[in-house]
């Protein structure tokens, strides 16, 4: 197995690459320029100008001499500066908007994880039951309804309806990421109060998704477990189902679950893209899309190569966990 | 989304086929859906005769006036009729829907059937190139497409931007690049367990062509995955639109869709809600009902399930 | 939210923003990306308006765009002597120069008196090909020469018409000037651009961002904290020389901004009493609409005439246009008739953004009040498509010789207010025949090389999109002849229309050097005249800044002069803690 993942690792390599090459050439053939940003409106600006500007930003050079430069830098460990924020690209995706996006994305996984999995199993359980139905019904609506429109709905919700009904004893921020009158020595418990207070309304919304996902996949996975020969044949032994079913079912039901986990920590990274847009919160996501429009270079370089890098390593380790907790799975 | 792990079962002959609809008969969630599904169609077809109003009719005396008699949905931001909106806005969405799902099933099931009956080199720069587009999030990758369309000097493509429908068409090129990868792994994996079986084998053996092979005994087979696919890919694509939509990427007015009537739903939601919650609604009402429908075909071509 | 502020409040036991500390918190949906950059290589206007705070002049422009001294000693002028104006012996201006000096009290905020070489050192690097100044108009032409310590003179060779308007930037050069030489010694052989991008980066990134406050500013405040993503910090620097009515004391101590980028946050925040003031840029103009609704007594909502001119361009070059008659006067006429610009503007803006009828602002002194109006006038529209051969076809549309008038609509895509502008008006186009067909496209093309200036090559019919001029530096160039983009001058200008007009280019070029304002408003009564009758541009509105402010926060104004509130920073403070107000927001 270790000489697998070895291959694997090599075989990483070009991957990354012709990635990187994709994303920049598909940034570069963007229509406009970083530079447009800075001449638009302006009477003054004479195509000298835009000519100048564009020489000083090194973007009258061919897309691929551009890429070529990137990659020499990006191997050194240097991923250049941010056209819009002035700063490292590296520094502003690490630092400033990993983080934001990290307190948003785990503590939804986690959640959804706790609540979804029991219910997944109960499901299973209890196929066909009415609460089997209302949960299957919950997921099918998730997945159907847009999820900024259900965003905005909510935004509606907390902001107007609800402090309307209540007389205004109860609201929440319709997004953002802390309280503007809140002094910035007010020290470490009522800022982190005050952010939990931002932060209720998009972890609702991101967690609605993920519980429905996780659930779905639960129930499915415990079915299937649930109908093969050897649950069948303890429970013909005259197990007791409470055993059959937590000791063995479960066992092998929770590896799908495993590679689900897997598989979404990549997403973690890359932040909920509409969910952080609708709540303007200052996360990966809104800083991918920003990047993009204003093609700044280095910030969309850094991000969706890490997103790249964090995918095709977490199908690594998945299929490796995978191979170690299923014994039916060998790899040469 | 196909979250439902439930392999489809190999189907032979048109009799599966039979079998499966006469289950899908009994599957009631499916069936409403699937009524639900041919009166949107319907109302599509008939719009001009069901809407109230000429959706396109403005009153600027009724910007934004909230629902009430003479407009049960209210006015939308140029005061027209949201009601007549919502019904014409299903023929944008519904053609997105179908031509998209249609188009990458097809791709999709090619492209599997190529790379899993070939194997080796095909089968390798198939999987990569699927491997490497899944390593980007999707997202970003559509964006900067439909941003390429939007300029590209290539004049097949600068032509079509002459037509007003041309967002529609870049929209529909996008979601089937995006939507045959899925279908195509699916289908891969499933011809690669089809084709050691023996009667593939006997029929190479009879001196059958590739191309024979592939198109009468394998293809029939994967009836139910296609089928499958295809629902759900109905939904993803409309739902997909109005995410671009929601970004300032979708289909560009005047045409029309349930995705861009939502596009600034944001800006104008906490004063004007209806405006944002109807063509919500329809959206939401549309891809359940291809979601259930999708899902009771899956059940209906699993002989283990029960109904 | 009253009852969370209310646990906030007891947690902390201090007092919330506004009066009670004398602090002013103001939100804004933009972070700047940089501040405090001398050269502004980023022109975003929050940062020009957070610059404002942390900024000093020379000269200034008050609300009524009249002149004052800020750390210079007194306005120059052609009656004090300060201002000279250079004619040859045809008696054409062939340069001009104003002449400063600079207080004594004027210094830098770590107590470093200001000086003439701070100036200097910012004109050379304005003028420096490594740095990405985006707009070198009129300092490419500017040479700086010394009287003595404290007075210099800077001279406009080709002469510059608002010389005594605006004066030059300067830069701390006894914090900037030993990094500017080592970037100078490590990029003077450099011939990859992008390397010397990247040290400049490093260059300026290390005196103007979160990471790396200004060191010094000139102004009356200086950045104390600055936490990307959510707000930054100003406190009131006691070494600006000048200090408001009654002390400095009596006014605001501390300035924070709020970067809310989700203007509806922004807009609860308001209604909620978080916020002391909105920023001039914030809201969208709908959501000013519903605050205005919502006022309630606890803040005051403010639209200000702004510098923003929306306005849609005729193309009148190519064959199309030939075959359409876009280039016959009569047709954009009738084109502007058969539009009701005043109920646009009812409905969508509550009329709050005045219809335009010239590219002069209202406010500009050069604007002329009574060209013709334009009122919609379907009949006299009609009257015009007739006289030029225009005849309804079955289906309703104007054909001429088997050609349809059908016109591409063009605007930037994602623009929610010119989207609705724009399906107005093609409803109303369409009623008098002319069919529209909307073809919008990201901003980036719009205004990239390939599509406003290629008006020539037919890539466009009608474009929607706005000027942003300050009324004082109106030249008029919007629509000189030599600013029509064609391939010889490297689609120079900004005449896209195409539009040519030999009296108006004469009396441009004369407007050019004239240099007597009387006889400059006579030129552009002309000018307007001729632009109003030829109309190669359909004008629309003027637009508004939305802002709030609670009642009580004084000299928190702005105008199309200074645009942003933070010009008169100094003077800003609570009428309760006993500021007197100077100014009051029109």
């Amino acid at each position: 197995m270790a000489t697998y993942a070895l291959r694997r690792l090599i075989q990483m390599i070009p991957l990354l690459l012709v990635i990187s090459l994709l994303v920049y050439s598909l940034t570069a053939l963007q229509p406009g320029s970083p530079v447009d940003q800075l001449t638009f409106g302006n009477s003054n600006i004479t195509p000298e100008d835009i000519a100048r500007l564009k020489a000083a930003y090194g973007l009258d050079q061919p897309w691929y001499t551009r890429y070529f430069f990137w990659l020499g830098h990006a191997i050194r460990g240097d991923f250049g500066y941010s056209q819009d924020y002035s700063i490292p690209a590296a520094q502003f995706v690490f630092q400033q908007r990993m983080p934001n996006t990290l307190l948003l994305t785990v503590p939804a996984l986690i959640l959804s994880t706790l609540i979804a999995v029991p219910l997944g199993i109960f499901s299973a359980v209890r196929q066909y039951s009415i609460p089997d139905y209302v949960l299957t019904f919950f997921s099918f609506v998730v997945f159907s309804a847009p999820v900024f429109w259900v965003g905005a709905m909510a935004l509606y919700f907390v902001a107007v309806y609800l402090p309307t009904a209540t007389g205004g004893a109860l609201s929440l921020p319709p997004g953002g990421l802390g309280s503007p009158d809140l002094p910035l020595d007010a020290g470490f418990w009522a800022t982190t109060l005050d952010k939990l207070h931002y932060l209720i309304l998009p972890l609702s919304i991101l967690m609605l998704r993920e519980i429905a996902v996780t659930l779905r996949f639960m129930r499915a996975s415990m079915l299937e477990v649930m109908n093969q020969d050897f649950i069948r044949t303890a429970r013909a032994k005259g197990l007791p189902s409470r055993i059959v079913l937590f000791k063995h079912a479960l066992r092998n039901a929770v590896v799908p679950i495993i590679t689900l986990l897997g598989l979404s920590i990549p997403g973690l990274f890359g932040g909920a893209v509409i969910t952080e847009r609708v709540f303007s919160w200052p996360g990966m996501g809104n800083a991918i899309i920003d990047a993009l429009i204003s093609k700044d270079f280095n910030v969309v370089m850094v991000s969706l190569m890490l997103l790249a890098l964090l995918t095709v390593v977490f199908q690594l380790i998945t299929d490796l966990v995978y191979a170690v907790v299923d014994p039916r799975i060998r790899y040469s | 989304m196909t979250v439902a792990l439930a392999k489809p079962r190999r189907v032979r002959s048109n009799s599966t086929l039979q079998i499966a609809l006469r289950r899908l008969l009994k599957h009631r969630v499916a069936m409403i859906s699937l009524v639900i599904i041919l009166l949107l169609i319907l109302v599509a077809i008939f719009a001009p005769l069901i809407a109230p109003y000429d959706p396109n009719a403005q009153d600027l005396e009724g910007i934004y006036r909230p629902p009430g008699p003479g407009h049960v949905l209210g006015q939308d931001s140029l005061g027209r009729d949201m009601l007549s909106r919502i019904i014409y806005g299903s023929r944008i969405s519904l053609l997105v829907g179908f031509t998209v799902a249609v188009f990458s099933v097809v791709l999709g099931t090619l492209m599997g059937v190529l790379a899993g009956y070939f194997g080796g080199r095909t089968d390798n720069l198939i999987s990569r190139f699927i491997e490497i587009m899944l390593s980007i999030p999707e997202l970003p990758l559509q964006l900067t497409i439909s941003g390429l369309f939007a300029v590209s000097d290539v004049p097949a493509i600068a032509a079509l931007r002459d037509n007003p429908l041309s967002s529609v068409f870049i929209i529909v090129g996008i979601f089937t690049f995006f939507g045959w990868m899925g279908t195509a792994r699916l289908v891969r994996g499933e011809v690669l367990r089809l084709k050691n079986l023996e009667y593939v084998d006997a029929a190479r053996a009879l001196g059958a062509k590739n191309a024979r092979i592939m198109l009468q005994h394998l293809v029939p087979n994967l009836i139910a995955i296609i089928i499958v696919n295809g629902t759900l890919a109905v939904g993803g694509a409309i739902l997909g639109e109005a995410a671009l939509s929601f970004l300032g990427f979708g289909i560009q007015p005047p045409v029309s869709t349930w995705g861009n009537m939502l596009s600034n739903a944001n800006e104008v939601v906490l004063e004007h809600p209806y405006v944002a919650f109807y063509p919500g609604l329809a959206i939401l009402l549309t891809v359940l009902s291809f979601n259930f429908l999708g899902d009771g075909l899956r059940d209906a071509f699993d002989p283990k399930s029960r109904l | 939210m009253k009852k969370t502020l209310a646990i906030t409040a007891f947690l902390l036991g201090t007092a919330l923003a506004g009066p009670a500390n004398n602090s002013l918190v103001i939100g804004t949906s933009q972070e700047p990306p940089n501040i405090y950059d001398p050269w502004n290589t980023n022109n975003l206007a929050i940062t020009s308006e957070i610059n404002g705070y942390m900024g000093a002049a020379l000269i200034g422009l008050d609300d009524n765009g009249d002149p004052y001294a800020d750390i210079a000693t007194r306005v120059p002028s052609l009656s004090n002597g300060d201002y000279k104006v250079v004619k040859n012996a045809a008696g054409d201006v062939v340069r001009n120069s104003v002449t400063y000096t600079i207080r004594k009290e004027a210094k830098w905020s770590d107590g470093t008196p200001i000086k003439i070489a701070d100036f200097q050192f910012w004109l050379k690097l304005v003028n420096d090909d490594r740095v990405p100044v985006p707009d070198r108009t009129p300092w490419d032409r500017a040479k700086i020469t010394t009287t003595d310590a404290d007075t210099f003179t800077i001279t406009y060779d080709p002469p510059y018409l608002f010389a005594d308007q605006t004066s030059p930037g300067f830069a701390p050069q006894h914090v900037m000037g030993a990094a500017w030489n080592a970037f100078d010694a490590k990029t003077k052989n450099e011939k990859d651009a992008k390397v010397t991008n990247e040290e400049w980066k490093k260059f300026i990134s290390s005196f103007t961002t979160s990471r790396n406050l200004p060191k010094v500013v000139a102004g009356p405040f200086k950045p104390t904290a600055w936490r990307s993503g959510n707000s930054l910090t100003m406190t009131r620097n006691t070494n600006y020389w000048n200090k408001p009515k009654g002390g400095e004391d009596k006014y605001v101590q501390t300035v924070v901004y709020r970067f809310i980028p989700n203007t509806n946050t922004l807009k609860v925040n308001i209604l909620s009493g978080q916020l002391d003031a909105l920023s001039a840029v914030g809201p969208t103009f709908d959501q000013g609409v519903d605050l205005q609704r919502n006022e309630r007594g606890k803040f005051k909502t403010y639209f200000v005439p702004g510098a923003v001119w929306e306005h849609i361009d005729v193309n009148t070059r190519g064959q199309k246009a030939k075959d359409l008659d876009m280039d016959d006067p009569r047709m954009r006429q009738a084109l502007l008739l058969s539009i009701d610009r005043d109920a646009l503007t009812k409905a969508l803006f509550q009329g709050k953004q005045a219809v335009s009828n010239s590219f002069v602002n209202p406010i500009s002194k050069l604007y002329k009040k009574d060209v013709r109006d334009y009122n919609a006038n379907v009949a006299q529209a009609k009257a015009l498509f007739t006289q030029l051969g225009w005849t309804a076809g079955s289906d309703g549309i104007l054909q001429k010789g088997g050609k349809k008038l059908s016109l591409n609509f063009g605007t930037t895509a994602g623009n929610s207010t010119r989207e609705r502008v724009q399906q107005i008006l093609q409803a109303q186009w369409k009623a008098v025949g002319v069919q529209v067909n909307i073809q919008n496209y990201p901003s980036s093309v719009f205004f990239g090389p390939d599509f406003l200036s290629k008006g020539a090559d037919g890539k466009w019919d009608l474009a929607m999109y706005a000027w942003t001029g300050n009324p004082i530096f109106e030249e008029g160039n919007l629509f000189k002849g030599s600013g029509v983009p064609t391939a010889a001058n490297g689609y120079s200008g900004q005449n896209n229309s195409g539009w040519v007009n030999a009296e108006y280019d004469r009396l441009h070029k004369q407007a050019q050097t004239e240099f007597n304002l009387t006889d400059r408003i006579k030129l552009f009564d002309r000018m307007q005249t001729i632009w109003n009758t030829e109309v190669p541009a359909l004008p629309l509105y003027y637009r508004v800044n939305v802002y709030t402010k609670v009642p009580g926060l004084v000299n928190y104004t702005f105008s199309a002069y200074t645009l942003y509130p933070s010009w008169n920073a100094s003077s800003i403070g609570w009428a309760s803690r006993g500021a007197v107000e100077e100014y009051k927001q029109k």
